[in-house]
This record gives structure tokens, C-alpha cells and sequence, in this order.
């Protein structure tokens, strides 16, 4: 690690509008001499740019990966638990490797996706090391290979719809994202209204279908995006709310059905696998264009 | 100004508006005010956002080293300067410094 390693890397974690500024320290840099003094240089500009209010999003990432070790930690199977650790990195490193795609574009919308998405595939990894923590089921191992699959499809869908270089113009990214949202809000308030609907997975998936529908009459990707925004909003809302709420039950948990507590929960994998299919398909038609650029550059 | 600037800002105004006409740059500046890059940089992006601060990029920079940012204050910077130096005229040390 040199200085100029340490102070590339914070400033390539500035907002693209402070960009410039990401490299005035840097031509600041090049022109001390060697010495104690361009570390300080470099690690006093490592924290004006990580403690920039737009770069401070390391800092929840942070805290959910210190609250999934924590939750992952107390797996009562030791072979659980050092899969659901496994698990962890490779979500990490996966995230880690999607940031090669660059900086959040410019604009509200797309930081307002990018953050929105992102906090629901780090809720929905919360959840599910704490479901397997509090009841290690007997099909964990196979649970935590899809989830980390699925939860990965997201991150790089995530990633790559709102990255700068896929270049997706606003106006699709806001269908896709507003009509996905409305159609989890609408499926949602229908739930509360007739309890009896999230135990089967027919209305979820009509809504899913409606949202695609609906937005991809503007473009192929807010399409995609709307269908699977929908999906991943009504998989957390299955997974998280309606179990916490009186009248719905788990699939799971407790083993046997109460009858005083007539809405069992429909399993929301299906849900979930769904939504994990368009955002594959989104993935696919936006990084298409990307991979075919670098095959070219390597040909030519 | 909506509030009143914090005593380092007025010492990044201060020195600024000493040579009002004069390109600095960003670690001399920071050097002359006793401020390290990460006060520094922050106070300047925040001037430029305000619109009291400009700035241009070196263009007789040497060979082998890349041009570096440079800054002065506009019109309203200078005013800025000029409103909050006499309140605080002692608010950072002034070695003389130069500019690039």
C-alpha cells in the first residue's frame, strides 16, 4: 500500500459532482516528495473524502455486515455456522466486485434505487441468518446456497441498473422503481384489507405481472426493474411485517398449525425466485453491452 | 452568508482574500492557515458550492506530475472576506505564503 494506492481508492468512493475535487488531492499529492508528509497528506484527504456526506454510506454497510457476523455467530450448528459465514463473504465480496461497475449515476432517482435496493437485500440477509439462527432447519445448507445465490442476483441488478457506466436513462429507472413500488404498496394494502391473500402466491404474482406490464410499456428494463422491485418488496414484506403481525402465522414456525390462527403465511420463496429470475434478466441485458465492448477491445 | 462561518472557514476566507486576485493551491493553503487536507478540503468544497470559490486547473504544470487544482475567490467570496475578516482578525496564524 502506498499513498497514492490509499487516496486513489477514497477518491474513487466520492460522489460523481466531487470528482474533481477526488482529483485535485491526488495531483496534490503527486507533487510532495516522498516522505512521512505524503502520508499524512494522503490520509488526512482519505478522511475528508470517506466522511463525505454522500461517501458516509460505508458506514451501514458496516453495521450490517458487524449485525449478520453477530447473527451468524450464534447458529447453533457449527457447520451451519460456518456456512452462513461463508455465506457473508461471498455476498461481500460479490458486493465488492460490483462496485467495479463504478459510481451511483447521477441524479436522486438513481441514488434513491441504489440505496432503496440495497437496504432491502441487506434486510433480506438479516432475516434470513436470523430465521436460521433462531430454528437451524434440516435443509440449511441447501437454503444458504439459494439464498446467497439470490441475494447476489440482486446485488449486482442493484449495482449494475443504477451504476453510471450502464447508463440507464432516470426516466426508466423511475417507472420501474415508482410502479414496482406501488404495485408491492397496493398488494400490501389489499393484504390488510383480506388477510386470506398472502397464503397463496396468485395475488403476489399478479402483481408482479401487472407491474411488469405496466412499466415495460415505457422500456424493456423498467420492465424488468418494476417486476423485480415488486417481487423483492413483497418477498420482505412476507418475510418481515405480515409475520410479526397478528393474524398471519409463519410457514415454519410454530410447527403446528394454531386454529385461533386461521392465515397461515404462503411460503415467499417462490416470490423470491421469481424476482431473482428478472433481476438475472436485467443483469443479462445490462451488462450484455458492457461484455461485448470488452470483447472487442480484446479482439481488436 | 446564511450563519455565521466557522473560525476555520474564516481563516480559509482570510487568507483567500489577502491576494483576492491570486490562484492558490490547495496545500500551501492549507499550510499557511494551519489546516491539514481533510479540514481543507471540505471547507473549500463547501466556498465552491456557495459560489465564493472558483477554480482552474495548473496549466504550465512540469513534466511527470499531474496539473493541480487552483483556487480563488469570486466577487462574492471577496465580499464574503471581506465581511468576516475584520470580525476575526486574528483567526489563524499568516506566515507569508505565496501562491502558484
Amino acid at each position: 500500500m502506498s499513498p497514492d494506492r490509499l487516496l486513489s481508492w477514497a477518491v474513487r468512493q466520492l460522489p460523481p459532482r466531487r470528482e474533481e475535487w477526488g482529483r485535485a488531492m491526488q495531483a496534490e499529492l503527486a507533487a510532495l516528495q516522498p516522505g512521512a508528509e505524503r502520508w499524512r497528506f494522503a490520509l488526512s484527504c482519505t478522511r475528508a473524502a470517506l466522511t463525505q456526506p454522500a461517501t458516509a454510506k460505508w458506514l451501514p454497510a458496516a453495521l450490517v455486515v458487524v449485525g449478520a457476523v453477530v447473527l451468524a455467530a450464534g447458529i447453533p450448528v457449527v457447520s451451519v455456522r460456518l456456512e452462513a459465514f461463508a455465506m457473508l463473504v461471498a455476498l461481500a465480496a460479490v458486493a465488492w466486485q460490483a462496485r467495479r461497475m463504478g459510481p451511483v449515476a447521477d441524479g436522486r432517482i438513481a441514488r434513491l434505487v441504489s440505496a432503496g435496493s440495497l437496504a432491502l437485500v441487506a434486510v433480506a440477509a438479516l432475516v434470513f441468518v436470523a430465521g436460521i439462527r433462531r430454528s437451524v432447519p434440516a435443509s440449511a445448507s441447501a437454503q444458504i446456497l439459494v439464498w446467497t445465490a439470490m441475494l447476489s442476483t440482486y446485488l449486482v441488478a442493484a449495482t449494475s441498473l443504477t451504476a453510471r457506466r450502464t447508463a440507464v436513462c432516470g426516466r426508466a429507472l423511475a417507472t420501474g422503481a415508482a410502479i414496482g413500488a406501488l404495485a408491492a404498496a397496493a398488494w400490501f394494502a389489499v393484504v390488510l384489507l383480506q388477510p386470506s391473500l398472502p397464503t397463496s402466491n396468485g395475488p403476489a404474482l399478479l402483481a408482479i405481472a401487472v407491474a411488469a406490464v405496466a412499466a415495460g410499456v415505457q422500456s424493456r428494463i423498467a420492465g424488468l426493474c418494476a417486476a423485480a422491485s415488486t417481487a423483492l418488496l413483497i418477498a420482505v414484506l412476507i418475510d418481515g411485517p405480515l409475520r410479526l403481525m397478528s393474524p398471519w402465522v409463519a410457514t415454519s414456525a410454530p410447527p403446528v398449525y394454531p386454529p385461533d390462527m386461521p392465515y397461515r403465511l404462503v411460503d415467499s420463496i417462490g416470490v423470491w425466485l421469481l424476482g431473482c429470475l428478472f433481476a438475472a434478466a436485467l443483469n443479462l441485458v445490462l451488462l450484455r453491452p458492457a461484455r461485448a465492448r470488452l470483447s472487442r477491445a480484446l479482439a481488436g | 452568508m446564511a450563519r455565521r462561518p466557522s473560525q476555520q472557514t474564516v481563516a480559509v476566507l482570510t487568507a483567500l482574500g489577502a491576494q483576492p486576485g491570486q490562484w492558490r493551491y490547495g496545500y500551501e493553503l492549507g499550510k499557511e492557515v494551519g489546516l491539514k487536507a481533510g479540514s481543507l478540503y471540505p471547507i473549500l468544497m463547501r466556498l465552491g458550492d456557495r459560489g465564493l470559490l472558483e477554480s482552474t486547473w495548473e496549466t504550465d504544470a512540469p513534466p511527470g506530475r499531474p496539473p493541480r487544482h487552483l483556487y480563488r475567490l469570486t466577487a462574492a467570496g471577496a465580499r464574503a472576506a471581506a465581511e468576516v475578516a475584520p470580525a476575526r482578525p486574528h483567526a489563524a496564524p499568516r506566515p507569508a505564503g505565496s501562491a502558484a
